[in-house]
């Protein structure tokens, strides 16, 4: 199915063999989103990092299916490429690599053979333009990719990066969490601006991103398997009776 | 053997680079005056059947002294560092800090490190602490690269750089260029 | 209490001394071949352990004092016994015994009939009531647990496999010592697949002769086996004995695991040198749980070398040292085959002038790829007449590994002891309950009555240093 991402019966351990998830399957089309809730170790994390290929995690059974492309075995960069793109729950600070350098090299190696790739000016210009739409503290574009960026900050870099790589499918990881009530409408204000049409997966514990992005289908994880499938009425249930009933 | 006195109330950032040419290096740091401070950082860029024996000394004996020793070595083809460390807190030397960090990024199969970050402490109102790493790049850190497109080659490629970018970014700033340049060099026929 | 430093027995024999018809046998002072034939003529050793002693007394000779750990330069070899058969042994009276011993006892609580034994009073414990019961339920697994000299005896082939194997006599002057003159110590066969659930102690069998100084301990695990070994206790061991120098072989077959725990408290005139290996094979788990809280010097690296496929090796290291105490101690790990992972943990406290080194190894051969080590080592100096030291050796041959370690060194925090005290604790109190913390992570995988015991001994033990 083209402008689908399929997650067809998923089965994922740890690489030590503990079993977290038990049969996952979902279809995900272009224009659509998505909210996975659930309560903590239920799955959700290791759903996201499992779908991008996390070294920790090991695929047992199913497939993950992107534009009608099966890319379960992928390496995190043929994953990228094929149009997947995770916002990481927690981002990892490397030190002594460049924001900007970093962000424009991940961007010209998506470009195809022969296609033009963009030059640095160019690319700092629109880097700076996007920056601005998520008010950070200063010139992001100096400093380390999130080396003592803040809670906030870290999540809105997530953001800023999704926003230059305009994937067609992308996975963000609790990104409400650890986030003030201004860190949280910029970040929701950027994705509802979001001028392509792509998939979006929100995985979120508690709801508060829900009350800024709409989506279309929630579904509630527990044990590794999805219990209960419904629409945005779904998430206000849950956020007056809790897990409790699904668990 | 270097000798290296820092005097009171002097904050002293000392810098080395080695690309091979030396077998071995010495340092001695004193830190015998209050308030004396040092950052000692070293980038060690090896190749070819380059070896480096690299020893440092800090000695703390006096109130208030501050020491940073940061080892940040890259090493290829058959190359090998051998880095011994050694923090000494005398008695006295109330409200020190000290830190001694060496890390090896082993680039080949060939390549080879030994570190031995060592402390002796015989004062117990401070605070001292070592941290070494030798081994590949991180894990987590290539996943976090891979994942936004980059090939593993790239990844790889920029998290070296950056490890040993971010020790040339403490470099005094006169200090600086040749270092860079020397990283360039170094990347263009390793990175 | 005789004084008496003559030979008991009377006869004359071809070693040069004299050799008693009756079971009881004291070697004279000092060292030499004869003396170490007559030991192992005593135990009626077939010839192969005799040349092995032999052998070993050769490199003992060859072989320099070490100089890079603590200072051992207070050892009188010539002025030592170093063999005295467990019905020949003298004991001293209750009242010879140092009050601080006897206040610890009554501190940790340890039983009357114990207390005699530990202090070198008494002859035997007498735990053979709890020993009947588990010896019954081992045999019919197939397990072996018997003293190293009855398993020379009754599993000479088994013994002859793997004795001085992982440790060989030349590998430092004190295992050469040890393979000389060994007496005493544990043999462990458990068969493949068999779980031990319950721990062996050493202490179930003891009697003077297992205290001994050279103990000689052999354990081992075939493939998929299970076993927990413990050895030691926290109480004091009083003893005039000034050099305590034992060996522990393990071999951990194919996707065996094997722990063992010590928790030593020797008196504080003893130097304690003991040299304790694993080998680890395939997919094998090995741990070390290594408590040092007495001696005068104790200088101990219990090691791993993972050697198969998968292997994992722990290292849990606690070491306290008190006033005129030095604990050399840490831990090895030798990574010799791929996808290995080995991590050490050491806690260490200093007090009253106490001096603690961590010495440690992480060694990755080339090949071993895909291995893991990290090593934590955190040390508290609760006074400033204390001494910590931290020594590791990290070697790394091979590129596709990592390999991590990090160490602290500090006091016991202002704000946690102001915290606790403005709850109401005293400063003793609130002291110990963050050592306590400190050393709970090691604590708490020993069994439960040594948890306590050593959690007491902390107690008492602040209660001296602070105010």
């Amino acid at each position: 199915m083209k402008n689908a991402l399929i997650i067809e019966d998923l089965h994922v351990q740890t690489v030590e063999g503990k079993q977290i998830l038990n049969g996952v399957s979902l279809t995900i089309k272009k224009g659509e989103i998505h909210a996975i809730m659930g309560p903590n170790g239920g799955g959700k994390s290791t759903l996201s990092a499992a779908l991008m290929g996390h070294p920790g995690y090991v695929i047992t059974k199913g497939k993950v299916i992107v534009n009608g492309v099966d890319i379960t075995k992928f390496s995190p960069d043929q994953k990228a490429r094929a149009g997947l793109f995770l916002g990481f729950q927690y981002p990892v600070e490397i030190a002594g690599v460049n924001f900007s350098s970093f962000l424009r090299m991940a961007m010209n190696e998506r470009k195809k053979e022969g296609e033009k790739k963009i030059s640095p000016i160019a690319f700092k210009n629109k880097l700076v333009d996007e920056a601005k739409t998520l008010s950070f503290r200063d010139d992001i574009t100096k400093r380390a990719l999130n080396e003592g960026f803040s809670g906030g900050e870290k999540k809105k870099a997530e953001i800023l990066q999704l926003a230059m790589l305009k994937p067609e499918f992308a996975i963000l990881d609790e990104p409400d969490s650890g986030l003030d009530v201004d860190a949280l409408k910029y970040i929701a204000n950027k994705i509802n601006d979001l001028d392509y049409e792509f998939g979006l997966i929100l995985i979120t514990h508690y709801q508060r991103i829900l009350k800024y992005i709409k989506p279309h289908f929630v579904h509630v994880l527990v044990k590794g398997k999805i219990v209960k499938s419904g629409n945005a009425k779904l998430a206000q249930l849950i956020e007056q009776s809790g897990y409790e009933k699904y668990i | 053997m270097e000798e290296i006195i820092v005097k009171q109330n002097q904050e002293l950032i000392f810098p080395v680079i080695w690309t091979g040419k030396e077998k071995e290096l010495l340092y001695s740091v004193r830190l015998s005056q209050r308030g004396a401070k040092i950052t000692f950082l070293a980038l060690l860029l090896g190749k070819n059947e380059e070896s480096l024996d690299i020893k440092t000394t800090v000695i703390h004996d006096a109130e208030d002294t501050k020491s940073e020793v940061i080892i940040k070595s890259a090493l290829n083809d058959y190359s090998y560092v051998n880095f011994e460390g050694l923090v000494k807190i005398n008695h006295g030397a109330k409200k020190t800090n000290a830190w001694l960090a060496a890390h090896m990024l082993l680039l080949s199969k060939t390549a080879r490190g030994r570190a031995i970050p060592s402390l002796e402490i015989i004062e117990n109102d401070i605070k001292a602490g070592h941290a070494t790493t030798v081994g590949r790049v991180n894990e987590l850190e290539m996943f976090y690269l891979t994942s936004r497109g980059l090939s593993e080659k790239s990844a790889k490629q920029l998290l070296v750089q950056g490890f040993l970018q971010s020790i040339v970014d403490r470099f005094p700033k006169k200090n600086q260029v040749i270092a860079a340049k020397q990283l360039q060099m170094y990347g263009q026929k390793y990175l | 209490m005789t004084n008496n430093t003559q030979p008991i027995i009377k006869d004359n024999y071809k070693f040069g001394f004299h050799m008693p018809e009756k079971p009881v046998f004291k070697t004279p002072k000092g060292l030499s071949p004869k003396v170490v034939e007559a030991i192992s003529h005593f135990k009626n050793e077939p010839k192969w352990m005799t040349e092995f002693r032999l052998k070993a007394l050769g490199f003992f000779y060859e072989k320099p004092l070490p100089t890079w750990g603590a200072d051992l330069s207070g050892i009188d070899f010539d002025n030592m016994y170093y063999y005295i058969s467990p019905t020949e042994k003298k004991f001293h009276t209750w009242d010879k015994v140092p009050t601080e011993i006897k206040t610890t006892y009554d501190r940790i609580g340890i039983p009357q009939a114990e207390r005699k034994f530990l202090a070198g009073v008494g002859a035997q414990y007498d735990s053979e009531v709890v020993y009947h019961n588990l010896k019954k339920q081992w045999e019919k697994q197939g397990v072996i647990f018997v003293d190293t000299d009855t398993a020379v005896q009754k599993y000479p082939d088994l013994v002859r496999q793997y004795f001085g194997t992982i440790i060989p006599p030349h590998d430092n002057k004190f295992a050469a010592l040890n393979s000389a003159v060994w007496s005493g110590g544990s043999f462990v066969y458990v068969p493949k697949g068999v779980h031990v659930e319950i721990p062996l102690q050493a202490y179930f069998r003891i009697n003077a002769a297992n205290m001994g100084q050279f103990e000689r301990t052999l354990i081992i695990a075939d493939e998929g086996s299970y076993v927990h070994y413990v050895e030691g206790c926290t109480a004091p061991i009083y003893t005039t004995d000034s050099l305590h120098s034992a060996v522990v072989e393990i071999i951990v077959k194919k996707g065996a695991r094997v722990r063992y725990s010590t928790i030593q408290n020797w008196s504080s005139n003893v130097y304690n040198l003991v040299t304790k290996r694993m080998r680890v094979e395939e997919e094998g788990i090995g741990e070390w749980i290594d408590g040092n809280l007495g001696s005068k010097v104790t200088m101990k690296y219990p090691s791993v070398y993972l050697v198969g496929k998968g292997a994992k090796g722990e290292v849990l290291s606690l070491a306290f040292a008190g006033k005129d105490q030095h604990q050399d101690t840490g831990g090895k790990a030798i990574h010799l085959a791929p996808y290995t992972t080995s991590t050490i943990t050491s806690k260490s406290v200093s007090t009253h002038g106490g001096r603690c080194s961590y010495r440690g190894m992480v060694r990755i051969a080339n090949g071993a790829k895909g291995s893991k080590s990290f090593v934590r080592c955190d040390a508290l100096l609760l006074d400033e007449l204390s001494r910590s030291d931290t020594y590791p050796t990290n070697i790394v041959n091979e590129e596709d590994v990592t390999l991590g370690h990090e160490a602290s060194v500090s006091k016991v925090g202002v704000d946690q002891l102001f915290y606790l005290m403005s709850r109401g604790l005293t400063e003793a109190q609130a002291t110990s309950l963050v050592v306590n913390g400190f050393i709970e992570p090691i604590v708490k995988e020993l069994p439960l009555e040594y948890a306590v015991e050593l959690n007491r001994l902390i107690d008492l033990s602040m209660e001296g240093s602070v105010g």
